[in-house]
Order: C-alpha cells, then structure tokens, then sequence
C-alpha cells in the first residue's frame, strides 16, 4: 500500500514534511528542497512517520497524534451539539489534500458541495448512499483501496463485525471514520440515542460540545461563520480527554 | 455481412428513428435516411432534416444481445463466425461455399439465415448491381440502411467494403472492385488527405503507383496502405498465431450461479489477459471468449479488432456478451436462469505488436486509481452499477442542484459552473442536504404561518419551526428572504422559490425554501 500513492501527493507531501519539521527536521531551500521530494519519491523504504496525512495543528491535538494516522479508526459522535457532520467533511478535505481517494457510506444526506467548500477533492470521492444491510462489506471492500472511508454502520452491526473493520482498516493502512446516527441527517438528535457503539477503542472519539454561529441576526445578515469546541477521547495521548477550538465554516 | 444501422433495428420502432450517441447520430432507418439524416450529424441537424424524427440513444449492451441470436444462426453452416460489432460479422466463405455450390448459392443461405434469425423489421438485400463508385454508400437512401448487405471477396479488407455495398467479388477480381472506391476508405485520414491533394482520389489511381516509390514516399505504412489498395489483403501485416500461455481462464468450482459472480470473474480474466499481453509487448486484434456450463455445453465467440481492447473495455464487452448468454434472472431468483457457469476463458487468436501506450514517468499505471477501480468493481457486483456514485460539480443555485450524483464509470460532462447564476447561495453551504426536503412548518409569534410577499418580504417576524411531526424548535434568528426566478422566460419550467436561513435556540442552522406556500427543509447546517 505504502508505495501505491499517486503522484499527487507530491504538494501534500511539502506539507507532510512541515507536519514533520515540527517533530525537529530542518528544511531544505529552493531546488535542494525538490531534490529531496524526488529523493523520497523513489526511497523504497516508507518511514513510519510517513503514514500520518498532515492535518491542521488543532485537530492534530484532538486526535492526540502528530497527522491522520494511516490505518486508525475515528468515531464521530452527533451529541451533543450540531456540528459533526462538518466536522467528517473536514476530515474528508485533510484525504481531499493529500491527493488520495475517499468514500462514502450510508450517508445519503452528506453535503457534498459544504464538503468541496471545505478542501474536499470530489473528483476522488465516490459514494455508496444506501448500501442496506451490507454496508459492512462495503467497507471491507472498500478500506484499503480508498485512504479514508466515512461510514455510517447499521446499528445491528455485531462487536465481532465491528473489530473485523476495525482490524481490516489497520492492516490495509485505510483510515475508517464511523458516524453515530444524526450526523448527515436533516433532523437533529433529540436524544443520548445518537452514542455510536464501538466496541474497540477508537483512535480518537469526537463530538462537538458548543457551537456558535456569527453574522446572522433577527432578520439580517446570514450565517457566515461557526465555531466549535470539540472534545475528544484519546487513545495515544494524556491526558485522554481534551477540547479544542475549531472554525468549521467560514464565509469565502 | 453487415448492417449498418443495426442499433435502429434493435430499436424495433417504425417511421423515422435515429440512434444518437454523444449528440452525433449513429444510425438512422430507412425512413430517417429518405428525409436526409446521415450518420455523422449532428443531433440537431437531424431533427431539422427531419422534424417527425425518433431520437433514442444509444445501448450497446442491447445491440450485442439482439446480435447474439444473428451469430447463432451464422454458426449453423460450421464456420468460425468472426464478430467485430454488432451488426457487423464475418465467416471464412472456402469451406462452405463449395459444399454449397458456389459463393452465390452461400451468399443466398446466409440470406435467408439472416432472414430467419433477425428481427422483422429487418429486410435483407442481396444485390446483383454493380459497386457505386465513390466512398461505398448508396445514392439511393432506400438501399441503405437497415438491410443486411453480404459481401464476399478476398482479404478481410476487400470483404469489408464488399459487405457495404453488397457485392459478391470473384477471386482475383479484388483490385478491379476496388478501384472505383475514394482512398478514404484506407482509415487513413492524413493520407486520404495528401493522396487527394496529389490528385490520387481513388484507390485504383493509389494502386498504380510503384510500390517501392510509395514505400520511399510515405514510409511502412504507407506501403501497407498501398497494398491493401492493391487488393492484396492483410498478409503484409501477418497477424502470428500466438502461443497458448497467452490464454486465460478460470474453472469454478463449485460452478457459479450467479451472474454478478461470472462479471466479476470476467473483469479479472480480463486484467489478466491485458498484463499478459502487455508483458509480451502485444496487441490482441482476435480474440475467443469461451464458457462451458456445468451441464458440459460450450458457448464460444470471436471478437475482432483492429486495435486491440482495453481490460476496460474488454470487460465492459465481456459483461454484454455474458447477459447475452445468460439471461439475467427474474426478479426475486437469485440463480441464473440455465446451469451454472463452470469454465470461463479467453484465447488470443492473433496478437499484433502493440504501438504502445504511454505509461506514467515511474513506469506503472497509477496504483491508487487502479485500486480503486477494482474495489468500485466489487461493490457494483454486490449491490448494482447504479448504487456506487461520484459527484460532479454543476452550475445551479440551491446547495443539492450545484453537484450532481452519476454512477461510478459513467461519461458525464457537467454545466458550465463559471455561468453567473442569480440567487445562489453563499458559501458555507449546509453540510446536510436531503435528497428530497423535508416539509416543515415555519410560523411567527401567533402561531401563523410566515409568507413571503412578491418584494421578497416576510409577513412576520419567523418564531417557531417543527420539522415534519417532530417537536417545536424556537428560533433566536434567521436571514432576510433570498428570491429566487428560475426560468422566468420559459412558461412550463419556471420556479420562483424562496430561500431563508434560521438559527434555532440550540444553535441548529437550517436553509429553508418556500415554493408554492409550503415551506420544506433544503439543507441543515450541521
């Protein structure tokens, strides 16, 4: 999998690399920095760090790792604030940048233009939207082939089922983002119902706490701008639980 | 023998149809053709030549299944019946011919099998006039079209342009046939171009020229050009017999009863035969596709090109020849129709070396796409072509109208987006979008439903939402009314919608629309 990246990723990976220079690289100037791009194009030998896709520094806290780590499972949780749909399309737009392929399952309602709005490459998106009760050999097709796949799960998924894809996505080295229910669907969540039920730990469980929308008043303006908190359960990382800040919607 | 608008026969419909494919016409019927539609216009120019004109497009898929039962009468004279398209085949005439008593008495069996075989709208022309000089067609529009023409003569070239006037050619008697014929017919666009500014507009002129000048003037394939304007047929070229590890197949066992499982396979075998032969540095111009059924009965086709296939496209192939063979099954049965599949294979009968393919700087195909191509293969075979889909980026206003969902393989070219279109809504857009809004109610203080007045202004200040049956949601703000004319020239097809945004208690934003005095959830900020 590890050598079966497009060349695409040539830009991304001048981002991978700034991801990296925090961890203490030094950066190579002008022509020397394209000769190094060129250098790790033909390496044969794929560095562990290189397995993460570079994400923006606050969701890198909340996922407790320095990039999208390839091969981990996320959970995304509708309660108890709006807002995690927008946040799966953000995770959508850090594949959309790296130049790699994401899917889609379950999720009829997803907005696909809010996605492109957010860096979300739709010439490599393809969706599955009702694939009925075999969504889950879908997405064991499906992880592998595809660098992240966004999927909602039938709630008669068994645990056995569940740490199958789980086990699948690590091996194959496919992110796997599973949403509760009431993510990407028009009526909100009335209720704790929406907790989506993992049975392994994932990498990072998120869900938005508070969420404010500005530039809209009684009978002016419009929605223009949101921000969220964000809390997430870790798994690498102390302390487990952490909140941060996003900006999820931004008017261009 | 061929048929040129064969895709119009499948059709079956009488009067004036046309078969278009990407706006340019395919196939017209005789009726069509009387009223001046040619293949090759455009769709428009069609319809202008002809107002009453059927425009169907194009299917493949049913065009080779219609074909299927053609072949399967052409087999009964115990040839090798070669198919290049549907509505195109061909047979080596030797055997049969003289069995029969001469190429006119084959020529008039073939006939009445294709009379027998094909469907009834189908007149089968077996003509005894001389060839029409020119490029090959009819003058007369009635002569052409959906008849079957049969044509014999030396070499597939010969026979090719013999077929599509109907003209039974006598050994020997290839290059005075062709003669008359314009030396576009070598599919050979530039040299067709230079030969007629050299004043060379037919292929006998072509022919009388020395070959070795040609040769020295237009290099190799120019010499190949002129030989088949000679009449001398393919030789020059020599398609070789390849060796049989060049062969694919797969035995199934236990032998598949579905239909979905057999296409799968067919892709593989498919992919498998393109690395084949890419490894061997060749192009695969004849091919057999072969399958036995668990009952011991053996289904076999020839396919030719000149080109070669793609695994793509040979798969796509594949797939219409195996539903041909294999009805799909009825609606709620699982197992195919007839036995189980047990032996599929594919056998290239003549490999030409192939004028290659550019392939990317590393020297592989790029992995991901092709990954992702086969996994998308998968998914298709378990739920249905229809089900796997990618966005395309459109022009529109509303968030669902500005991307379009297509099928994972279909051709589809998007509305211009860079069009300035009136109303559309400003980014961010709503993360969730229904595919049909959800109706809701949005009313004021009073408990009133809020309007929209014909200046874009609410009636009253908006209070509460309730979504379908759900509860009450209090709103603490919401934007001024977006209006929105669609198509306000066009009587049948305009829209006047209005579009709001509000913000409930519990910080949810949503897009509602109001079209017609009902107001429906388009969108919710998620």
């Amino acid at each position: 999998m590890s050598a079966a990246r497009p060349l695409e990723t040539w830009p991304d990976r001048a981002e991978g690399r700034t991801a990296r220079g925090r961890a203490g690289g030094a950066e190579p100037a002008g022509g020397q920095a394209e000769l190094a791009l060129l250098a790790q194009r033909v390496s044969p030998h794929q560095l562990a760090r290189e397995e993460l896709l570079a994400v923006p520094p606050e969701l890198a806290d909340l996922l407790g790792t320095p990039g999208l780590r390839r091969g981990s499972t996320l959970v995304i949780e509708a309660a108890p604030c709006p807002g995690a749909t927008s946040l799966a399309l953000g995770l959508l737009a850090v594949v959309g940048a790296t130049g790699g392929w994401s899917a889609v399952v379950g999720l009829p309602d997803l907005g696909l233009l809010a996605a492109e709005e957010q860096g979300a490459a739709l010439d490599r998106l393809v969706l599955v939207p009702a694939p009925g009760e075999r969504a889950a050999s879908v997405v064991n097709t499906l992880l592998g082939a595809f660098d992240l796949v966004l999927a909602r799960l039938p709630a008669t998924l068994g645990a056995s089922s569940a740490r199958r894809l789980s086990a699948r996505a690590r091996e194959r080295r496919s992110v796997l983002v599973v949403t509760g229910s009431g993510v990407a669907e028009v009526e909100p969540v009335r209720s704790s119902r929406s907790a989506a039920r993992w049975p392994e730990r994932p990498e990072a469980s998120l869900k938005v706490v508070s969420s404010s929308w500005e530039g809209i008043g009684a009978g002016n303006g419009r929605l223009k701008e949101r921000r969220v908190e964000v809390a997430s359960h870790r798994r690498r990382a102390a302390p487990e639980e952490l909140r941060r800040e996003l900006l999820l919607a931004a008017a261009r | 023998m061929s048929c040129p608008d064969w895709p119009v026969t499948v059709a079956g419909r009488a009067g004036p149809v046309a078969v278009v494919e990407r706006h340019l016409v395919v196939a017209a019927s005789s009726d069509a053709r009387a009223n001046g539609v040619r293949p090759g216009q455009r769709r428009r120019e069609a319809e202008a030549h002809c107002p009453a004109l059927v425009v169907l497009s194009r299917d493949e898929g049913g065009e080779l299944r219609a074909f299927e039962g053609v072949v399967r009468g052409l087999e009964s004279l115990g040839v090798l019946v070669t198919v290049r398209q549907p509505g195109w085949a061909s047979l080596a005439t030797r055997g049969p011919a003289r069995r029969l008593g001469g190429e006119a008495a084959l020529a008039r069996v073939v006939a009445a099998l294709l009379e027998a075989a094909a469907p009834a709208n189908l007149l089968v022309g077996l003509s005894d006039e001389p060839a029409p000089p020119g490029n090959g067609e009819w003058s007369s529009p009635e002569r052409v079209g959906q008849w079957w023409r049969i044509g014999i003569a030396d070499g597939p070239f010969t026979a090719t342009l013999a077929a599509r006037v109907g003209a039974l050619v006598p050994p020997g008697d290839g290059p005075s046939f062709l003669a008359p014929f314009g030396v576009e017919l070598l599919g050979r666009p530039e040299l067709a171009d230079l030969l007629r500014r050299l004043g060379l507009a037919t292929l006998g002129s072509f022919a009388a020229l020395d070959e070795g000048e040609v040769s020295a003037r237009f290099g190799a394939d120019g010499a190949r050009a002129h030989r088949l304007a000679r009449g001398l047929g393919q030789e020059a070229v020599s398609p070789r017999r390849p060796p049989l590890e060049l062969a694919v197949g797969q035995e199934l066992e236990p032998p598949a009863e579905r239909q979905e499982a057999v296409v799968l396979l067919a892709r593989a075998l498919a992919e498998a035969l393109g690395e084949r032969l890419a490894t061997a540095g060749l192009t695969c111009t004849l091919l057999r596709v072969e399958v036995v059924t668990e009952v011991g009965e053996r289904l076999e086709r020839c396919w030719a090109d000149e080109e070669g296939w793609s695994p793509s496209l040979l798969a796509e192939r594949l797939r219409w020849q195996l539903e041909a063979w294999l009805p799909a099954p009825a609606v709620g049965e699982e197992d195919l129709a007839g036995a189980g599949i047990a032996h599929l294979g594919l056998v290239p009968l003549e490999v030409i070396p192939a004028r290659g393919r550019q392939l990317e700087l590393w020297g592989r195909p790029r992995a991901g796409e092709e990954q992702v191509a086969r996994a998308v293969a998968r998914v298709q075979g378990m739920l249905g072509a229809d089900q796997v889909l990618r966005p395309v980026p459109e022009g529109g206003r509303g968030p669902a109208e500005q991307v379009r969902l297509v099928p994972f393989g279909d051709p589809f070219q998007p509305g211009s987006r860079d069009a300035p279109w009136p109303g559309r809504l400003p980014a961010p857009s709503p993360a969730v979008v229904p595919m049909v809004p959800h109706p809701a109610l949005l009313v004021d203080a009073s408990g009133e439903p809020v309007r929209v007045n014909g200046r874009g202004e609410a009636s009253a200040e908006p209070a509460r939402l309730v979504i379908g049956d759900g509860p009450e949601l209090s709103l603490c703000a919401w934007s001024a009314p977006w209006p929105c004319e669609e198509r306000w020239w066009d009587r049948s097809g305009r829209r006047r919608r209005v579009r709001l945004q509000v913000l409930t208690s519990a910080g949810e934003g949503f897009l509602m629309v109001l079209e017609q005095g009902s107001w429906a959830v388009e969108g919710r900020y998620d």
